[in-house]
């Protein structure tokens, strides 16, 4: 079987509206793959950040599969989500993007977006805050997730993370990556 | 060196340095690593801990303290499952002249063999009520954390507030022995034409 290891770490989030932000993450795969150590999910700290309006979390992430097969490569989902000084959250934003193909260290840069809801909530977002959020966060990061044409979004800030890839015997299968 | 016959773990090099620091608002600064690692990794040689000097800004270098301490430890393992991180406090004076935590950081050692320059953000633990801060900044004793290891783990961050302020830069020079020999691939150098040189890589801040 061949073995991938994700080596690396949640960095930080810019271009959010909000300070005090914190990121709930996830790691999806295929059936092949299977994750022999390490956490596939979790959730980083509260930051606010002093300097500048960039938020970091540095998270660590140390994920090790095994996988008989290259479909389902694994997928790395986040959310932002903003804690106010009442200690209320709201999300505000989604995103995802695929464990790196290659081996290496990358950094990579993943945008988010947010439910737009409608006027009335949008307005209600404005002045009291909260807003919609997704029922299932994790499914809309699963290829041909077929309701999303259902959705009206906005953009929302990117999430900074350095993924490190460390391949093992994929070339025995024949597998070139990068 | 012997030629091994079909190795059964491989060596991670490590040296360099804690090059500098930057804190704003902050002086007399000295920092402390240490590294964290996985259960499959053993260090055979080099120091796992070190405190540093005390440093402070100059007219020269008005917002930038340095250190340059030095870092030199060798890891050998069987298994990439928890790489190395480096975990870096920064500490200072408060008013009343007593040390106190002013950033904690961590990051992976790089796999990649070569040098590798790393800027990592440094951040603080801060209390949750409003009551804990006020008696934190009158007392001049603030949070921080009963061991800096934390700071490398996943576990346990969501019950945590913290507020980042400063960054510290660390240059890393790696080389490792038999990871090829073992399979892993850890630069698209390894799995394509040898000819062709390895991707450069940029400071770990954006």
């Amino acid at each position: 079987m061949a073995e991938l290891h994700l080596l690396g770490q949640i960095v930080g989030g810019s271009g959010f509206p909000q300070r005090r932000l914190f990121c709930k993450w996830g790691l999806q795969a295929g059936a092949a793959w299977r994750p022999l150590s390490g956490l596939t999910a979790g959730q980083t700290h509260v930051d606010d950040p002093q300097a500048d309006d960039v938020t970091y979390w540095c998270h660590p992430i140390d994920v090790h599969y095994a996988t008989k097969g290259l479909q389902g490569w694994p997928r790395l989902h986040v959310q932002v989500w903003h804690q106010d000084a009442l200690g209320r959250r709201h999300v505000l934003g989604y995103g995802f993007c695929h464990v790196p193909a290659a081996p290496g260290l990358h950094s990579v840069r993943c945008a988010t977006w947010r439910p737009l809801g409608e006027r009335r909530e949008r307005l209600r977002r404005r002045w009291v805050g909260g807003g919609a959020g997704l029922a299932e966060p994790a499914a809309a990061a699963a290829a041909g997730a077929c309701d999303r044409f259902r959705l009206r979004c906005e953009a929302g800030g990117s999430v900074h993370l350095q993924l490190g890839v460390v391949l093992r015997h994929f070339a025995r299968y024949g597998v070139c990556c990068g | 060196m012997a030629a091994a016959g079909s190795p059964s773990v491989f060596l991670v090099s490590v040296t360099g340095q804690i090059e500098s620091g930057r804190f704003p608002g902050f002086d007399d600064l000295y920092c402390k690593f240490c590294f964290v690692y996985g259960q499959d990794w053993v260090p055979t040689a080099g120091l796992e801990e070190g405190i540093s000097q005390i440093t402070s800004t100059s007219d020269v270098s008005p917002t930038t303290l340095v250190w340059n301490f030095p870092i030199d430890i060798t890891f050998k393992s069987t298994n990439p499952s928890g790489w190395p991180q480096i975990v870096v406090s920064v500490y200072g004076p408060d008013f009343f002249g007593h040390d106190v935590v002013r950033g904690y950081g961590a990051v992976h050692v790089p796999f990649t063999p070569g040098r590798h320059t790393r800027t990592i953000p440094m951040f603080v633990p801060e209390s949750t009520s409003r009551l804990q801060q006020f008696t934190s900044w009158f007392t001049g004793r603030r949070p921080e954390f009963t061991d800096p290891r934390v700071v490398a783990q996943g576990e346990g961050r969501e019950v945590t507030r913290v507020r980042s302020q400063g960054f510290v830069t660390i240059s890393f020079n790696v080389v490792t022995k038999d990871m090829q020999k073992l399979g892993y691939n850890v630069s698209p150098s390894d799995m394509q034409d040898p000819s062709l040189g390895p991707l450069t890589e940029g400071i770990h801040m954006y």
